[in-house]
């Protein structure tokens, strides 16, 4: 596998064949004014090859970090505390945009804010692209600050937020809610969505001619997604325009029956 | 004198009133059709760049009765018909430009009095929602704070940002023909900028154009959007005058605090080159999309870097128990600033020749970068939102990876 986006690039291969990639990428760039920042450069690799270690393969300085790396901005790693630690990290980052979002001290616009805005957030960027097994906590945690921020807007922490409330103030605006979704509800269809999306860019980037049994993750995805739509069979093509609109409407339409 | 004018810091109007729009569409409009009939003519051209910076001067109100809002407003479209119509007389840009690098100095003492305190994010975020700009609110709340003005923020700049001799120009001539592009695509690319977007030190801004394009002018609006195409066509053909380069591709600097302490400068373009690059990047788009291939997922794909990670995530399910594998994140530092302009431009006569013209007025020359009342040049290739920049840096790092694959198999 070898992939850049920009200046970002992964190189995954033969430990010797990425060591010489390595070694091409320094001597070629520094001509062209691309200087390798050593230090910030990582291998890793779950079960770590010992040739690593070796004189000559690579630097002594080059990042080795054991866990997992941060790739454009999510998690690439089998360990799920890993995983799990970095959406946290995120989870608070967000937390301290919504306190700042507090300090305006006017609901209105409050409410405006969450509701154009969250998207903007990193959270969601790591909703579309980790599988929600390992996101399960940082979800919880994340839902619930939302819950008691929310109840402090429309009722100022004071009673008669119940459950009812929460749902209702969770469904989209079509619906009568307020259109802030919780982690709880977008996890059941981003993941499945992004991967759906991304399906015949994942085969290019890997480079193998079939592809065509589903991975893993992608099945567990549709399982639950089938689960919370409380759907036998569903099928949806890679080549659909808006994946992501269209599993939204679905969700939706069954929690709103639930609701009822 | 251009150097003279954009050094200054004068602060311009965000939209035109109503009253105005007429008005400024005809300065606009004889200002571009000037540079059209003389494309050769470097006062023609001084005169289209000089045109917002003498004549969108925000109103500052003299005293307290002219600083209610209704008031305001009125003085402040008065004073803007005022100097568009002295625009307008002979000399009277000349006339002007003096008025400006005198004026200012008051003007500053004025607004060091206002600013003493310094708008907090909230106060900003505030005014951003009454302006319906929900997404730079939000974004306002998120930010850390600008680094204050001090030598040791200029110096870090300035190491960001290395100063680089001007290029010895290629010899060999590109025989290619420009791109020549309608006026529908130069109103497309208008009309995409973001909302509120801000400008750069010759103070004209996208909404600026646009409210020239609306108001009672808008039935004539075919008119001055076929001028500005012109105008477009000039630049992306090489046909102004080389000099002005570095002044189309100059930029205000904004440092801003890094969570780990270090310095982001943010540079915002003029407005002009923005609109030009914009849509050299749109026209080169799809080839280049093409000639990176399987290897570039940042340029024209939608959802390239999610892809990269679900590969990699993948990749590593199935075979993450096999210890003969390593995987290799690559860092570069500094990429956007550092990267090497004569091998950049060299591509990009090479795989893109049509655009070359308007890239080669750009980059040939240092860009002249202002940070408050200090200005220094160097080359640079990066500014955030810009496309074309990401299309030239990933064809670039293609070059040393067709060398790795090579290598590699």
């Amino acid at each position: 596998m070898h992939a850049w986006y920009l200046d970002d690039g992964t190189i995954v291969g033969d430990t010797l064949e990425v060591s010489k990639a390595l070694k091409i990428i320094q001597q070629e760039g520094g001509s062209r004014g691309l200087h390798l920042n050593i230090r910030k450069t990582e291998i890793y690799w779950p079960s770590t090859d010992p040739r690593c270690f070796m004189e000559d393969v690579f630097p002594t300085d080059i990042g080795r970090p054991t866990s997992g790396v941060k790739l454009l901005g999510g998690p690439v790693s089998c360990d799920h505390q890993y995983c799990s630690d970095l959406v946290f990290s995120i989870d608070d980052k967000t937390f301290h945009l919504m306190n700042s979002v507090r300090q305006l001290k006017d609901p209105q616009s409050e409410i405006f804010l969450l509701r154009n805005c969250t998207r903007v957030s990193k959270l969601y960027f790591t909703l579309r692209t980790t599988s929600p097994q390992v996101l399960q906590a940082a979800i919880t945690h994340y839902d619930h600050h939302l819950r008691k921020y929310l109840q402090h807007l429309i009722t100022c922490d004071g009673a008669g937020f119940g459950p009812l409330q929460q749902r209702l103030v969770a469904l989209p605006m079509k619906y009568g809610g307020f259109g802030i979704y919780t982690l709880e509800n977008t996890s059941q269809y981003y993941y499945l969505a992004s991967l759906t999306q991304t399906h015949h860019l994942q085969t290019n980037i890997l480079n193998v001619v079939d592809l065509s049994a589903p991975s893993h993750n992608y099945q567990h995805a549709l399982n639950k997604f089938m689960h919370a739509c409380g759907l036998s069979s569903f099928s949806i093509s890679s080549t659909a325009p808006h994946p992501m609109k269209t599993l939204e409407a679905q969700f939706f339409d069954v929690v709103k029956k639930d609701t009822g | 004198m251009l150097n003279l004018v954009f050094q200054k810091q004068v602060t311009k109007i965000t939209s035109i009133p109503p009253h105005c729009r007429l008005n400024l569409y005809r300065s606009l409009k004889s200002s571009l059709d000037r540079v059209l009939g003389h494309p050769n003519d470097l006062s023609a051209w001084l005169h289209l760049l000089l045109l917002p910076v003498c004549t969108l001067s925000l109103y500052f109100p003299k005293s307290s009765t002219e600083e209610r809002s209704g008031n305001r407003k009125r003085l402040q479209t008065a004073s803007i018909n005022d100097v568009l119509s002295r625009w307008r007389e002979p000399q009277g840009c000349v006339v002007l430009v003096h008025q400006i690098l005198q004026m200012h100095k008051e003007i500053q003492k004025g607004r060091k009095q206002g600013q003493k305190k310094r708008k907090t994010n909230v106060e900003a975020c505030r005014k951003k929602i009454s302006n319906g700009l929900y997404t730079a609110a939000f974004r306002i709340l998120s930010y850390n704070r600008v680094a204050p003005d001090n030598p040791d923020t200029l110096h870090e700049l300035q190491q960001k940002n290395p100063y680089t001799p001007p290029l010895t120009i290629l010899s060999g001539n590109v025989s290619t023909a420009a791109i020549s592009v309608d006026s529908k695509a130069v109103l497309d690319s208008i009309r995409s900028f973001p909302k509120g977007t801000s400008c750069g030190r010759d103070g004209l801004r996208a909404q600026h154009l646009l409210d020239a394009l609306s108001g009672p002018a808008a039935v004539v609006s075919d008119e001055l959007l076929n001028s500005i195409t012109g105008v477009v066509n000039l630049w992306l053909s090489g046909d102004c005058p080389a000099v002005l380069g570095q002044y189309i591709a100059s930029a205000p600097l904004t440092p801003l605090l890094k969570p780990d302490g270090g310095l982001r400068p943010i540079e915002i373009g003029t407005i002009w080159w923005r609109l030009c690059s914009k849509i050299a990047a749109t026209s080169v788009g799809k080839d280049m999309a093409n000639y990176l291939g399987n290897h570039q997922y940042g340029v024209g794909i939608p959802c390239g870097g999610e892809s990269i990670l679900h590969a990699a995530n993948r990749l590593m399910k199935l075979k993450g128990t096999e210890n003969n594998i390593t995987m290799m994140l690559v860092d570069f530092s500094n990429a956007f600033n550092l990267v090497d302009r004569t091998t950049l431009i060299r591509e990009v006569r090479d795989k893109c020749p049509h655009i070359s013209k308007w890239v080669e007025f750009c980059y040939a020359q240092p860009a002249r970068l202002y940070y408050n009342d200090s200005i220094y040049r160097h080359l640079r290739v990066s500014s955030k939102g810009i496309p074309l920049d990401h299309f030239f840096f990933s064809g670039f790092t293609f070059i040393s990876l067709q060398n790795c694959r090579k290598l590699l198999s």
